[in-house]
């Protein structure tokens, strides 16, 4: 459908309606901007000792040669905004290294956005000072306002003399100040948004059935478009959409890499690398579908951030000698997407990639199916304008725009170590990623975080509800990459090895009864297990406890015992990881006034919305960040060590003091569970009570050690005075 | 989501049809001039109590939600308590519905959140209790 190629593959509304997809892939000697036509310049004037080159509607001014290379500048007139661009002109070659830039005045008048952006490009490309650089910004600037009438040809003079190929419109970079203050503030508005994830769901979801919608998914579309986010600014990944055919990996790429700079090709050889000139203009690659074999490619396996880019080589004729020569090209790092049926994957380039599963369970197909049985009434809602259904989906791909690019501060990167198995060498991989989702989540939500200079550097404090997002919804992707393990196998280990502690073995019945799934469910998890060495069937312990007849025993493998990411979560101390946060904004951006929030927007499926998701606020205090935290006898025994705690220096039972509740406590009641509704309820009777009494009044319904775990954790957040 | 394990378990938000339409009470009571703390003590208990049957195979009646109330309270009389009860359906923090069943609707937590607010503002933490 071209209307919809054109649609997905640029963000931004490009300022020439001619542009066509299918013109865009034009080697850098096609573009007038970036061509110095040697013809024309000795009657022309001079800047920097140099004869300014005229394009149509334009010129290119000289700038210096470092290291070998000229750098010019070139400026050119638009329908209603001019377009500038940094060339490098290596020997008789000259190319472009960035997008235009586009502004609604020329470089005659200061922009301050423009002119720092191209100051930037040409510093992190050339590695001329910054100072410099703006000097000769203002230099040209001064000399096109002087002789803005002689610095253009016209048109017709090009077609005259045919000096000038026809050039085709590479869509512009778009500027933020395009947009109109009162359009911006709108944008701004969508990206201060405390519950984003809660917009863009519905903007991925809010779409017309035949352009592609997703439903669900949420672990997997949010990631994926942090990834693309991270593109956009700066931080490139290889995602790999995984699962069997048929079921929306495509879609799902589709509508996502909808809202970004994507290029789609259909291969990703050598000599199509090489030859796609508009790589310079686009942040995501879009492999539609690779193969098995196709994952062993280099050139696939070469395109991760850490092999800094793919070099291609390809013969070519030599038109003096007549020879045969091989010609390198550098293909920029770029941000890949492809999908995949492949059940097992290169093990090297799945290291370096993120490997997004698709949801597959029943649950999805229902609600992809209920959607689908939708599609008319949709359809009748679309026709009638009754609903506009791109209207977020647009919204958002303009609101990218205003992304800015960040040096993104991690204050909390030390406690990350934690987190990680020393024992596996894929956790230095794997941490990286972590690492780069906690930047993405940063930059997505920048309106929203502590913003600063640091020596002239933009820079952005990362917050711990980065790292949670990071953790929340890039974790199963992790393991997923991690282990090779599915999510079922995810959600079971565990389970079996918490049943392993307190029954010290687990059986097939022991486990289908803790799961209340079926016993061939259960056998065929502890099969998988076993088959990978994580359990093993031990005759002795089954001898031990007298277990009859044929069932099978498993213990641990204590060599290959399994540390799950997720359940990390539990162990993380998320107040300290705020009070970094915090501390390091206070001591390194010491004017801003930035306050560091205590909720965030988690997802849980709803039936009773439309796209099914709703996003919870929740705090930082609640239980939701301990979820994760082993549960069962041994927990309970650490958990009464950690009370002696709330035993021995506050309430030991000899000083035994008054508890009520904390009359500032901010408690969300939604998300009590029993013992502390029993709790509080008993606090807010008439009745004082104190550690011992409440022990004694609540030891039928709980075990001294719930009872103070719970309290330890309630005193912890301020709940109790 | 499946990342996050266990979740909040949402109100179940149920059909209008199957609403019974909440009677006005035989004795009404001013519940909106109610102390906080009395309220905060009914509401929390309702919590408790709405918990407490879940998984129960019998109905949730209000005469077993009085019961229950009853008996976590210490033994408040139920008399006291029905009044209570159908005072706060008709003010619509608690629906029953057509085959027997009672839920608490979002009302409950706003309201336990506003009383915490309505505290704190009347008795602001004092200094030295500050870390």
């Amino acid at each position: 459908m071209p209307e919809e190629k054109v649609k997905g593959v640029f963000s931004g509304a490009p300022l020439n309606n001619n542009y066509q997809l299918e013109d865009k892939n034009l080697s850098d000697a096609n573009s007038a901007m970036a061509w110095l036509p040697e013809k024309i310049t000795q009657e022309k004037p001079v800047f920097k000792d140099k004869p300014v080159i005229l394009i149509p509607e334009g010129c290119t001014l000289f700038f210096k040669k470092h290291e070998g290379v000229e750098y010019w500048i070139s400026e050119k007139r638009g329908f209603n905004s001019y377009m500038v661009q940094w060339i490098e002109k290596k020997g008789p070659q000259t190319s472009k290294f960035h997008r235009k830039l586009s502004s609604r005045n020329g470089l005659d008048v200061e922009n301050k956005k423009r002119d720092q952006s191209l100051v930037k490009y040409l510093h992190n490309r050339s590695g001329i000072e910054k100072e410099e650089i703006a000097n000769y910004l203002e230099e040209a600037g001064v000399f096109i306002g002087e002789n803005r009438a002689e610095l253009t040809i016209s048109p017709i003079d090009v077609e005259d003399t045919h000096l000038f190929p026809v050039e085709k419109e590479d869509p512009p970079e778009e500027m933020p100040r395009e947009i109109s203050e009162k359009k911006r503030t709108q944008l701004i508005k969508i990206l201060e948004k405390p519950d984003i994830l809660s917009f863009i769901d519905q903007a991925l979801y809010e779409r017309t059935p035949d352009k592609g919608f997703i439903i669900g998914e949420v672990e997997s579309k949010h990631i994926l478009n942090f990834n693309c986010i991270g593109a956009r600014l700066g931080l490139s990944t290889i995602n790999t959409l995984k699962g069997g055919s048929s079921i929306g990996k495509t879609n799902t790429a589709n509508v996502v890499t909808g809202l970004h700079r994507t290029k789609k090709v259909g291969s990703l050889s050598d000599t199509a690398l090489k030859y796609a000139s508009d790589l310079d203009q686009i942040d995501i690659l879009y492999i539609q579908e690779t193969l098995e074999e196709e994952f062993k490619n280099k050139e696939t396996r070469l395109m991760s951030d850490d092999d800094g880019g793919f070099v291609a080589e390809t013969t070519v004729k030599n038109p003096d000698t007549g020879l045969f020569e091989v010609q390198k090209t550098t293909i920029p790092v770029k941000t890949l997407v492809t999908t995949t049926t492949a059940i097992e994957l290169d093990p090297e380039f799945a290291t370096r990639n993120f490997i997004i599963p698709v949801d597959d369970s029943e649950e999805q197909t229902k609600r992809i199916l209920e959607e689908n049985f939708r599609s008319t009434e949709k359809k009748l809602q679309e026709i009638r304008g009754e609903i506009d259904f791109n209207q977020k989906y647009e919204l958002l791909k303009e609101a990218y725009t205003l992304l800015e690019p960040y040096v993104v501060l991690i204050p909390y990167e030390k406690e990350l170590l934690e987190i990680f198995p020393t024992n596996n060498p894929r956790a230095r991989r794997d941490s990286k990623k972590l690492m780069q989702l906690i930047k993405e989540s940063a930059l997505l939500f920048q309106y929203q975080r502590c913003r600063g200079e640091l020596n002239g550097e933009p820079v952005l404090v990362a917050s711990w509800a980065d790292l949670a997002h990071a953790i929340l919804l890039g974790g199963p992707i992790l393991e997923a990459t991690l282990t090779g393990f599915d999510k079922r196998l995810l959600e079971a280990l565990p389970i079996i090895y918490e049943l392993i502690e307190e029954d010290d073995y687990v059986t097939t019945k022991s486990l289908q009864m803790r799961l209340k799934k079926s016993s061939k469910y259960a056998w065929q998890i502890l099969n998988f297990f076993e088959d990978n060495g994580y359990i093993y069937h031990d005759s002795d312990t089954k001898r031990e406890y007298g277990i009859k007849g044929k069932a099978k025993v498993y213990i641990k493998d204590g060599a290959r015992e399994y540390k799950s990411l997720l359940l990390s979560i539990g162990n993380i101390e998320w107040l300290d990881i705020k009070k970094k946060e915090e501390e390091f904004i206070k001591q390194q951006i010491p004017n801003s006034t930035h306050q560091v929030g205590s909720h965030l927007h988690i997802p849980v499926y709803d039936t009773t919305v439309p796209n099914k998701v709703v996003y919870h606020p929740t705090s930082i205090h609640s239980r939701e960040f301990k979820i994760y935290k082993k549960k069962g006898s041994k927990a309970f025994k650490k958990a009464k060590d950690d009370s002696e705690n709330l035993k021995s220096e506050k309430r030991n039972d000899e000083n035994d003091q008054p508890l009520k509740q904390a009359e500032d406590a901010d408690i969300n009641y939604k998300n009590l569970n029993l013992m502390e509704k029993t709790i509080l309820t008993a606090l807010t009777g008439i009745r004082k009570y104190t550690l011992s009494s409440l022990l004694e009044e609540l030891k039928e319904s709980f075990t001294e050690d719930e009872i103070r775990l719970t309290l330890g954790d309630m005193e912890e957040r301020g709940w109790l005075a | 989501m499946a990342g996050i394990g266990k979740q909040v378990k949402l109100h179940k938000f149920v059909s209008r049809e199957e609403l019974i339409p909440p009677e006005k009470p035989a004795h009404p009571i001013d519940w909106e001039n109610t102390s906080p703390q009395l309220k905060r003590f009914i509401l929390l208990h309702l919590l408790r109590a709405v918990d407490e049957y879940q998984g129960h195979p019998r109905k949730f009646t209000p005469h077993r939600l009085v019961d229950m109330l009853s008996q976590n309270m210490g033994g408040v009389l139920k008399a006291q308590l029905q009044i209570y009860v159908d005072n706060l359906i008709y003010h619509g923090l608690i629906q029953q519905t057509k085959p027997q069943k009672l839920t608490l609707t979002e009302k409950v937590y706003t309201e336990l959140q506003d009383i915490d607010k309505k505290l704190r503002e009347k008795d602001p933490p004092k200094k030295e209790d500050q870390p």
